[in-house]
């Protein structure tokens, strides 16, 4: 299950303090542009959820990595 | 499975006038005299085909595109290119082709990131290109099927819509690691860049590559996008001037590293493309840069076919890369 977008799993993902892999181009390209971009914070973390959303049936291995 | 093969023109037409939705590549005077229908097209005469790369002025690529409810066509002319993401649909894919050297091809590849839908919504495609024994001779073309227009600039399009449960993913197939020997980055997007770091003291680029012995350009430059690996292959260094072109930008936000060199392409591109070629392929295309260097004229790549490219759509612009989208 996608947590919710008030977890601080994505925080943690767009600061790159906890540790994730994933060999899915579109989140890694997803991922650069939004650890350095100016967008606020909040928006960013929109937008990893919005993508978690959209293609969690090809995300279990991710999903699993975010909370743990 | 994939639904693309080399064909004559005769079988070609004949695809478009069945009513398929078709994406075409081949020779400017042959897409110039296809019916018009549901397609899209781009000149190229190099092809990944069934029995190995080839160059070819007498066949056609066409691609099926197909397991879609439905494919939309548009025209962008430069000025509207930005509409692309907010036509793309919400669950499908969008495959376009733009002619190498155009306004189209540097403005999508330098802002295409930026656009809140980047990443999002799967966008594919191909830089159309032209035989390079005629270089300076003819320009890239683009044709929009379903008037018949051969374009200069601009970009053609397909927009797939996928039923729901169905999902658009496009694979990066690169050969290439970073050597990580040395970091560089840039102070700029572009297509050229003379001014760099090289593990943060300033230098030239065409400085850099002529101390690591690649000023014949032959190995890319390899960014690491967050775990995702996207190439700026070289297009031309002037140890003169210090300025190097490259055939995809490079950006200010990327660490970039000189790739280790490939002892054989067709060795790695098969290790690279066995765990993609049995999922459901839809398209793919393969760099003209790859092409030459690997010398795959001649040589198998597995089964997947597609046209040989002067750049390589994978949601941004790539190069010396090959790319797959297949349905999940």
């Amino acid at each position: 299950m996608i947590p919710k977008l008030s977890h601080s799993c994505w925080g943690r993902l767009l600061d790159r303090t906890s540790e994730f892999q994933t060999k899915h181009a579109a989140l890694n390209f997803l991922l650069q542009k939004l650890r350095t971009s100016q967008e606020p914070y909040l928006q960013k973390c929109q937008s990893l959820h919005e993508f978690f959303v959209k293609y969690e049936r090809l995300l279990q291995t991710e999903i699993q990595q975010l909370t743990r | 499975m994939q639904d693309t093969s080399l064909v004559t023109f005769e079988d070609a037409a004949k695809r478009i006038r069945s009513g398929a939705a078709l994406s075409i590549a081949g020779e400017e005077q042959l897409l110039r005299e296809l019916p018009r229908g549901k397609w899209i097209g781009g000149t190229i005469p190099y092809f990944m085909a069934r029995n190995g790369g080839c160059k070819t002025k007498s066949r056609l690529m066409v691609a099926e595109l197909t397991q879609c409810e439905s494919v939309a066509f548009k025209h962008y002319p430069v000025e509207s290119l930005g509409e692309l993401m907010r036509d793309a649909p919400e669950n499908g894919w969008s495959l376009i082709i733009m002619p190498y050297g155009g306004k189209a091809h540097e403005q999508f590849a330098v802002n295409c990131r930026d656009d809140a839908q980047a990443f999002l919504k799967p966008v594919v495609g191909w830089i159309a290109g032209i035989d390079l024994d005629l270089l300076g001779k003819i320009t890239p073309k683009v044709v929009f099927g379903p008037t018949g227009e051969v374009l200069s600039d601009g970009a053609v399009a397909a927009h797939g819509t996928l039923a729901d449960g169905k999902l658009a993913l496009i694979e990066v197939i690169n050969i290439f690691e970073p050597d990580r020997l040395d970091c560089v980055r840039f102070p700029s997007v572009g297509f050229k860049a003379n001014q760099c770091t090289v593990n943060g003291k300033p230098t030239t680029v065409a400085a850099f590559l002529k101390e690591r012995g690649n000023v014949d350009g032959k190995l890319p430059l390899v960014g690491d996008f967050s775990g995702t690996y996207g190439n700026a292959a070289i297009q031309a260094v002037n140890t003169d001037t210090g300025e190097v072109g490259f055939y995809a930008p490079v950006f200010p936000d990327v660490d970039y590293y000189l790739a280790k060199p490939v002892a054989n392409y067709v060795t790695e591109f098969h290790k690279h493309i066995a765990p993609v070629e049995n999922e459901d392929v839809l398209f793919s295309c393969n760099c003209a840069v790859n092409y030459l260097y690997g010398e795959l004229e001649g040589k198998k790549l597995g089964r997947i076919e597609g046209p040989v490219t002067f750049g390589e759509i994978g949601y941004q612009l790539l190069s010396q890369t090959m790319v797959a989208m297949r349905i999940c």
